[in-house]
């Protein structure tokens, strides 16, 4: 405290009795030592916690464990009359703390804001995809219902994007308008081999895929009732973007471009085309990129 | 690779089909019958002049149903490894999931009855093929109506196994007020796009339900279970849009305008 004992105050007059100033001198040396011996075992147990650190590393934040701490502070700070209207609540220590025990746990950014972010992410990518498809001279000049598609399917992405966008401003984050880092770079990387049709197909798909699987990951971590309405509404649409590519790719494979048209001619559809779209009964979450790959840093 | 429905794909490479196009063939593990290989004819064949019909039942559509597919014939075809029994029963039945109150209870059992119908409208469409009361139907179109059966059985008895996981007793009934309307157009079908556009409703039906009913879901199991549902129902839509000549994909956000609500 900085006072030394016996200390008096301006008026000269005694104000602290001296057997209570006896006390305080105690409790304050109890004090100095507890912090010490405090000190001594904090510093001794970051070797552990840097272990600990470095083998989360890398690891997704469970949701559920997220949740229930955030939880946990929340009640903290009700039962310390922290929050708004608290009697503790004022005073720069209680806002302080209050602020501290409020703040979301992970990154200091909600789990369903980063889930709607990587969604965005991932709608970039594939709205810069299916531009760069649009570009090339066999998809600009060859079949017209591919072209059809590409373009749909990108201004579509568009829209999905925007309703993520709008879906993490609404939550209180700011929206992602960067591509997804991972799948930006596999884009990157296979437009040199973009030679023809079945190539772009193969890349669309893998897109799609990862987008169905992983707004279905995402389904359960949300929380936000309104947000999982909106990722199961889009999920819905990028489920059909996938099964067309897959019916388109089959198609192409077996030589048959002539019928990626609209309308087709369903009797010359070789059998298998009317289950390609769908090859498991339960749609799995395999290529799922997890909420943290396309958050705002 | 077999299905949980039993149904095991072979003689196809990756495309889903080999190079001549021609039918996949199908192995019922339960029956225990080797593939069916037939010699390639190069056109479709019509229904009615195909190999001995077979009668159908609710289960195992897919492996009784190939020998009397009209359509694109096999070539000699190479099956795939059965897979181990083990590996098909964890994935029939996977972890074991449970409603967590009533309000979820209701929302399994609306699944599980739709699921019901939607399997039931298949089968009878398959029934209605094979008989020919509807006329040629290509191909691709018997093919999907026996995938699409076998995988809304899948879905009808993960759904039921939820309910007896939750000590309740499976459902074997469709849903009220949808089996007349359905009845109504099956009666009413002349041609196998009739029966398309059935089937279409009937999975917008399911799909839509399922998209209303993951807000009000709680378990995090009910709502991946749902989720993947309703995938594969809106890529059942996809491919009855794309036989029936229209585009694939028509909405930008999947819609709830079909849900069943009783």
């Amino acid at each position: 405290m900085g006072r030394e004992r016996g200390q008096r105050g301006g008026t000269g007059e005694a104000s602290v009795d001296d057997d209570a100033a006896a006390c305080l001198d105690e409790l304050i040396v109890e004090s100095r030592d507890l912090q010490s011996d405090a000190m001594r075992a904090a510093r001794a147990s970051i070797p552990d916690l840097v272990e600990v650190r470095e083998a989360r590393r890398g690891q997704p934040v469970d949701p559920s464990e997220a949740r229930r701490f955030d939880e946990g502070r929340r009640a903290l700070v009700r039962r310390l009359g922290l929050g708004a209207g608290g009697a503790a609540a004022s005073g720069i220590l209680g806002t302080t703390l209050a602020t501290l025990l409020t703040r979301p746990a992970a990154a200091d950014t909600p789990l369903d804001v980063r889930i709607m972010q990587t969604a965005s992410s991932l709608e970039i990518v594939a709205i810069n995809a299916y531009q760069i498809a649009l570009g090339l001279p066999f998809i600009a000049n060859g079949n017209p219902a591919v072209k059809k598609f590409a373009q749909t399917t990108m201004d579509q992405h568009s829209q999905h994007n925007k309703a993520f966008q709008s879906q993490a401003r609404a939550l209180g984050g700011p929206p992602q308008t960067a591509a997804n880092p991972k799948y930006a770079k596999r884009v990157q990387q296979a437009q040199p081999t973009l030679k023809a049709l079945p190539d772009v197909v193969e890349l669309a798909s893998t897109l799609e895929e990862v987008a169905t699987n992983t707004y279905l990951s995402d389904l359960a971590m949300l929380t936000d009732t309104k947000s999982r309405s909106v990722m199961g509404s889009v999920m819905g649409v990028e489920s059909q973007h996938l099964a067309t590519l897959r019916s388109v790719g089959a198609l192409l494979r077996a030589g048959k471009e002539e019928l990626v048209k609209i309308p087709t001619d369903a009797v010359a559809l070789p059998a298998a085309v009317g289950s390609v779209a769908f090859p498991e009964p339960f749609e799995p979450t395999t290529m799922a990129s997890p909420p943290d790959e396309g958050a705002v840093r | 690779m077999t299905t949980p429905s039993g149904h095991e794909r072979s003689g196809m490479d990756s495309s889903g089909m080999d190079s001549s196009g021609t039918e996949p063939t199908a192995k019922d593990p339960s029956v225990g019958r080797p593939p069916i290989c037939e010699q390639p004819v190069g056109e479709a064949r019509l229904l009615g002049g195909g190999a001995g019909r077979t009668s159908m039942t609710r289960r195992g559509l897919l492996g009784v149903g190939a020998v009397a597919t009209v359509g694109l014939v096999a070539t000699a075809c190479a099956s795939a490894p059965p897979e181990p029994k083990s590996e098909q029963r964890n994935r029939e039945i996977g972890p074991k999931v449970t409603a967590t109150d009533e309000d979820e209870l209701a929302v399994v059992t609306t699944a599980a009855k739709l699921e019901y119908l939607a399997a039931d409208t298949y089968r009878k469409s398959h029934e209605a093929l094979d008989a020919g009361t509807v006329g040629p139907v290509p191909a691709a179109v018997a093919h999907y109506v026996r995938v699409a059966h076998d995988q809304h059985q899948a879905a009808e008895d993960r759904w039921n196994r939820v309910r007896t996981d939750s000590h309740h007793e499976a459902v074997n009934e469709p849903p009220e007020g949808l089996p007349d309307k359905v009845e109504n157009m099956f009666s009413a079908a002349k041609r196998w796009q009739d029966l398309a556009e059935l089937a279409l409703l009937v999975e917008q039906t399911v799909a839509d339900t399922y998209l209303e009913a993951l807000p009000s879901l709680r378990s995090k199991d009910l709502i991946a279970l749902a989720g993947s549902l309703q995938v594969i129902d809106q890529q059942h839509q996809a491919t009855l849009y794309f036989v029936l000549g229209r585009y694939p994909v028509p909405d930008v956000f999947q819609q709830t305008d079909y849900a069943y609500r009783g």
